[in-house]
């Protein structure tokens, strides 16, 4: 099975992680840009890491069968330094536009500032100027009521539901994010998000439609492996293959498609242009290959 | 420090056309680029770089950068294919230019960059900096490429020693592969270096433009020390180590290239007899394996040179 992991930070992770996830199916990463660990104080951080992001992050992924997409935004806890998120925002054209670059985010809230609605507002209207999805990073605490105020704020600037990607759900949020019509995802990060054998069960009661399951595993205790170990959980739990594909793939590849960067062909058939300056692996499994995740001593539950 | 003589650039003075100045030249360059993307393209393509190249062209920054962005989404991704006549008129405009692994959207890119209105090389500079310093790996592939077509090329030379530095491969490509920039403008340091770098990555020699053009006895030493390294580390050394040396054997070389010569394998004798006939300094040496005269035979008949023996990486 080829498996997409739509939310990964993969800058803080090791390129044994990279050989990981390609032994185990994944084709396909989403890194949405966000801070990284300690407050930036310059704008020039911004510019080499959303650099990194559409420069070497994506090549080193190639390199080990792994296409590297991403999004570009200002991330909610940043967004409270004015000065520095002004600067913030007027690079983001230049990123905008790179090739692979598939959505706006991860952008939201994270202590429900005035400044954090601010420019999240003004990168939503971004992202309707440059025609992008959108990700939405969902706050850890007061998390109810900042879920239902973004998508107050997304519907108040008439976006329409389908274009944007709600993350980090849970029990207590996706019945809204899901009956609203939005992309509803669910973050398989140990203890402090979502945990893989909840969302078997979040699957039993809601059905796969538009629920999508990443890992946001980045420099925290995380887990690059996350997204093909939930669908090894979900198969044990007697979840058909067909719907184990459309919440660890399709419902991604669906989201993303509308800018255009996200394409199948891409990882299964890329031409021979793009070979020749990218892509060096060929990351599908082939018949027989067993994944990474069946190895002995290997967890597969992830709390 | 460089001495006085490394600091100046060793340019191939035949590889300059001294007719005409370089920004008749890029009017030149630009509108071949023209040419080719106006049979290639379909109307709507050419259309939206039309008006792109409007806006680049009365100094729109943000136009420039957006447009520079979105190009292949416009143009597509497909190889350029250049016809042998096209390719005889790329070298007419730019000798040393081979824009043969060129792709449409880079020839775009280009294009839309030759637009950019200025005076002064910081003119130009002030949007190539952000280009490069925001570029995605395509991006890099078609900046780089873009060097040798550019106005101010002392002013592009810090900017392709950065490229040397790279670790993204296809970018590595496009500054040593059919490029004539490094080998015109580096001094000998920055060039050794580059030289280095490609062997060290396992490319071959044989794209780098006017390779043999800038041997120096520095990079005769740096890679002497580079193959003993190999040696001790029981790596390989790479076939075409030695090419650079030809015309600057200094004794340690030619003793290593007699061992070589008489115990090594089949194609490490050819490489050494190679570099040791194109050195004229080899001729008695050359007398006494057995082989030599078999060498001889193949070098003479066409059979033998670096690129058959080393053929040019495919990225």
């Amino acid at each position: 099975m080829a498996f997409i992991d739509p939310h990964i930070h993969m800058v803080s992770r090791t390129t044994a992680d990279y050989e990981a996830m390609a032994a185990a199916g994944v084709v396909a990463v989403i890194e949405p840009a966000f801070w990284q660990g300690q407050p930036r104080t310059t704008a020039g951080s911004f510019q080499d890491y959303f650099a990194t992001l559409v420069g070497f992050e994506r090549f080193r992924a190639s390199q080990f069968g792994i296409r590297h997409y991403c999004t570009i935004g200002l991330n909610s806890k940043e967004a409270n330094n004015e000065r520095l998120a002004d600067e913030v925002m007027e690079m983001l054209p230049l990123y905008l536009t790179k090739e692979g670059v598939v959505a706006i985010g991860e952008i939201g809230f994270d202590d429900q500032t005035a400044l954090e609605e601010k420019y999240l507002r003004l990168q939503l209207e971004l992202a309707v100027e440059v025609d992008l999805p959108i990700l939405i990073h969902t706050p850890h605490r007061n998390k109810k009521r900042g879920t239902y105020r973004t998508m107050d704020i997304i519907e108040d600037l008439g976006i329409a539901p389908h274009r944007v990607v709600i993350d980090h759900n849970n029990e207590e949020t996706c019945k809204e994010v899901l009956d609203r019509g939005y992309w509803c995802a669910f973050t398989i990060y140990p203890r402090t998000k979502m945990g893989n054998e909840r969302v078997v069960e979040i699957i039993r009661q809601y059905g796969t439609e538009r629920v999508i399951i990443d890992s946001s595993a980045d420099w925290g205790v995380s887990d690059a492996l996350a997204v093909p170990k939930t669908a090894r959980l979900m198969e044990q739990a007697g979840i058909t293959n067909d719907q184990i594909e459309i919440v660890t793939y399709q419902n991604a590849l669906a989201a993303y498609s509308p800018s255009g960067q996200f394409r199948e062909e891409d990882w299964l058939n890329p031409t021979p242009v793009d070979q020749r300056t990218l892509f060096q692996g060929n990351s599908v499994l082939r018949g027989g290959q067993s994944p990474r995740v069946d190895e002995a001593g290997e967890e597969l539950i992830i709390r | 420090m460089n001495s006085i003589a490394d600091s100046t650039p060793t340019v191939i003075p035949s590889c300059l056309p001294k007719t005409s100045s370089t920004t008749e030249r890029t009017e030149q360059i630009a509108h071949v680029l023209e040419t080719w993307l106006r049979t290639r393209l379909e109307t709507s393509a050419i259309e939206w770089l039309a008006g792109q190249s409007e806006k680049v062209s009365q100094g729109d920054r943000k136009g420039l950068f957006l447009s520079f962005g979105l190009v292949p989404r416009k143009t597509g991704k497909s190889d350029l294919n250049l016809t042998p006549e096209e390719l005889q008129t790329a070298h007419k405009v730019r000798p040393g230019w081979h824009p043969e692994a060129w792709s449409v959207d880079q020839a775009a890119r280009t294009w839309l960059i030759l637009q950019w209105p200025h005076r002064t090389a910081e003119e130009l500079l002030s949007v190539l900096d952000p280009l490069f310093n925001a570029g995605e790996v395509r991006e890099l592939v078609a900046l780089y490429s873009a060097l040798p077509l550019l106005p101010y090329p002392e002013a592009h030379q810090q900017r392709c020693e950065e490229g040397i530095r790279s670790n993204i491969r296809s970018v590595l490509f496009a500054i040593v592969y059919d490029n004539p920039f490094p080998a015109e403008n580096l001094c000998n340091n920055s060039w050794n270096q580059l030289v280095l770098k490609t062997l060290f990555n396992d490319i071959s020699l044989s794209g780098i433009w006017a390779v043999d053009q800038r041997n120096n006895p520095e990079l005769v030493d740096m890679l002497l020390d580079f193959a003993e390294e190999r040696q001790a580390a029981g790596r390989q050394v790479p076939l075409d180590l030695w090419r650079p040396m030809v015309r600057f054997l200094n004794s340690r070389a030619t003793h290593k290239l007699q061992q070589l010569l008489e115990s090594g394998t089949p194609d490490q004798q050819r490489a050494a007899f190679l570099t040791l006939v194109e050195s004229n300094s080899g001729t008695i040496a050359l007398d006494g394996p057995a082989s030599a005269s078999s060498l001889r035979n193949e070098w003479e008949t066409g059979k033998l040179n670096w690129e058959l023996l080393v053929p040019r990486t495919v990225s």
